[in-house]
C-alpha cells in the first residue's frame, strides 16, 4: 500500500468501516509512514475541533413569540378552512378543460343546426311588413336558444377572478400539506 | 415497520396537539426549539435568519396538525423540516445554490454559503467568543450545502449514516461520500490553525 492509498482510506478507516487484514494493513502503514500519521492526526483533531464551535442561544420569549404567531395564523386558517373542498372541485385548472370542450362541443352542434336550418329562412323576406319586428325576434331568440350552451359558458366564464382566488386559496393549503 | 418500533413521547405529545391541547405543542417547541436553532445556525451561520427559520419550523408542524400521520420518528420528521426550511433560506439568500425538490446538490463545487471572509463576520461572528470557534464556524461556511447539512446531521445532531440519509433523501454511501469530502475539506481548512 503506498501512501496515496492510504491517505484515501483514512476517513472510512477513523470512521471504523475496515475490518481483518485491510485495517491491519493500514494501520501498519500509518504507524510506519510519519506523513500519513500527521495526515491521521490532522484529520482526527480537526473533527474533534468542531466541539468548540457551539451556537449561541436562542432569545428567552422564542417559545411565547412562537405560540402567539401560531394562534394569529390558526385563527385565520379557520376562516378559511371552510372552502377547501368547493375550491378543490371548482380550481381553474379543473374546470377549464371541462369549459373549454363545452365550448367545442357547443359551436360545433350550433355550425351543425344553422346549416340545417338555412333552407327554412329563405322565405322571410316575403312575409308582410308588420310581420318583420317579430320575424326578427324570433331569430335573435332561436339564435340564443342555439348558442345557449355557448352563452351560459360565457356566463360562467365572468366568473374566473373567483375561481382563481378560490385556487389561490387551494394552493395555500396544498402548500401546507408539501411541507409535511 | 411497526407502528410500535418508532412512538415515542414526541409523537404521543403530537397526537394530543392534533387532538386539541395546544400545550403539547408548546411542549414540543419547547423540547426541541434548541435542536432545531442550532441546526439552522450552524447550516446558515446567521443568528436572526436561524431564529427566523426556527419559527417557520414550528409553524409548518403546527400547521400540519390535522394532516400528521406518525409514519416515522417524530424527530426524523423535524429534521426533514429542519433542512428544508434552511435549504429555502438559503436559496432565498443565494438563488441558485441548492435544490429546493428536498434533495441537497451533491456537486462537489456547489457554492459555498458565504466566503470564509474575516473582514465580514456575520452576525453570528460576533457572538462567537474564541478564536478557535469563530475558525470553525468560517470552515464550516465554507463548505458546500449539502457537506455542511451531512456534518450537521453526523457530527453534531449524532444521526447514523442511515438517519442522516432519510433526512437528506439520499443513499447511505452518498451521505458517507459528503462526509468524506467534508472531513477531508475541513482538515485543509484547519490545519492552519494546529500549525500557529
Amino acid at each position: 500500500m503506498n501512501c496515496k492509498e492510504a491517505k484515501e482510506l483514512l476517513v472510512p478507516f477513523l470512521e471504523g468501516e475496515f475490518s481483518g487484514p485491510q485495517k491491519e494493513g493500514l494501520a501498519a502503514h500509518i504507524e510506519a509512514c510519519p506523513s500519513c500519521r500527521e495526515e491521521k492526526e490532522l484529520l482526527v483533531r480537526s473533527w474533534q475541533m468542531l466541539d468548540n464551535y457551539t451556537p449561541p442561544k436562542l432569545k428567552d420569549g422564542f417559545t411565547a413569540s412562537l405560540m402567539r404567531r401560531a394562534r394569529s395564523e390558526g385563527a385565520a386558517t379557520e376562516k378559511t378552512s371552510r372552502l377547501p373542498r368547493l375550491s378543490f372541485w371548482l380550481a381553474p385548472r379543473r374546470l377549464l378543460p371541462a369549459f373549454a370542450s363545452l365550448l367545442v362541443i357547443a359551436t360545433a352542434a350550433s355550425l351543425f343546426w344553422k346549416k340545417e336550418a338555412v333552407p327554412e329562412k329563405q322565405p322571410a323576406p316575403a312575409a308582410p311588413a308588420e310581420t318583420v319586428p317579430a320575424a326578427d325576434s324570433t331569430a335573435a331568440d332561436s339564435e340564443i336558444i342555439e348558442n345557449l350552451d355557448v352563452y351560459e359558458n360565457a356566463e360562467m366564464l365572468k366568473d374566473l377572478d373567483f375561481l382563481s382566488e378560490l385556487d389561490a386559496v387551494e394552493k395555500m393549503n396544498s402548500q401546507a400539506l408539501s411541507d409535511r | 415497520m411497526d407502528r410500535m418500533d418508532f412512538i415515542d413521547e414526541d409523537i404521543e405529545l403530537m397526537l394530543r396537539f392534533q387532538s386539541g391541547d395546544e400545550a403539547c405543542f408548546e411542549r414540543l417547541a419547547e423540547l426541541h426549539k434548541d435542536r432545531v436553532f442550532n441546526m439552522a445556525c450552524r447550516f446558515l451561520g446567521d443568528y436572526q435568519e436561524a431564529e427566523d427559520t426556527t419559527q417557520e419550523v414550528f409553524l409548518k408542524i403546527y400547521r400540519a396538525k390535522n394532516i400528521y400521520r406518525p409514519q416515522a420518528k417524530f424527530t426524523t420528521w423535524l429534521y426533514i423540516i429542519c433542512k428544508n426550511t434552511c435549504l429555502k433560506a438559503l436559496d432565498k439568500k443565494h438563488p441558485g445554490t441548492v435544490s429546493l425538490d428536498g434533495i441537497i446538490e451533491l456537486e462537489e463545487d456547489a457554492a459555498p454559503m458565504q466566503a470564509a471572509d474575516p473582514s465580514s463576520p456575520s452576525p453570528v461572528d460576533s457572538m462567537v467568543d474564541s478564536e478557535a470557534a469563530s475558525v470553525i464556524k468560517a470552515a464550516i461556511d465554507s463548505l458546500p450545502p449539502s457537506q455542511r447539512m451531512a456534518v450537521i446531521l453526523c457530527r453534531y445532531e449524532r444521526l447514523s449514516y442511515e438517519e442522516a440519509a432519510a433526512v437528506m433523501l439520499c443513499s447511505v454511501k452518498a451521505v458517507k461520500s459528503m462526509l468524506h469530502r467534508a472531513r477531508v475539506g475541513l482538515k485543509e481548512k484547519l490545519a492552519a490553525y494546529f500549525k500557529k
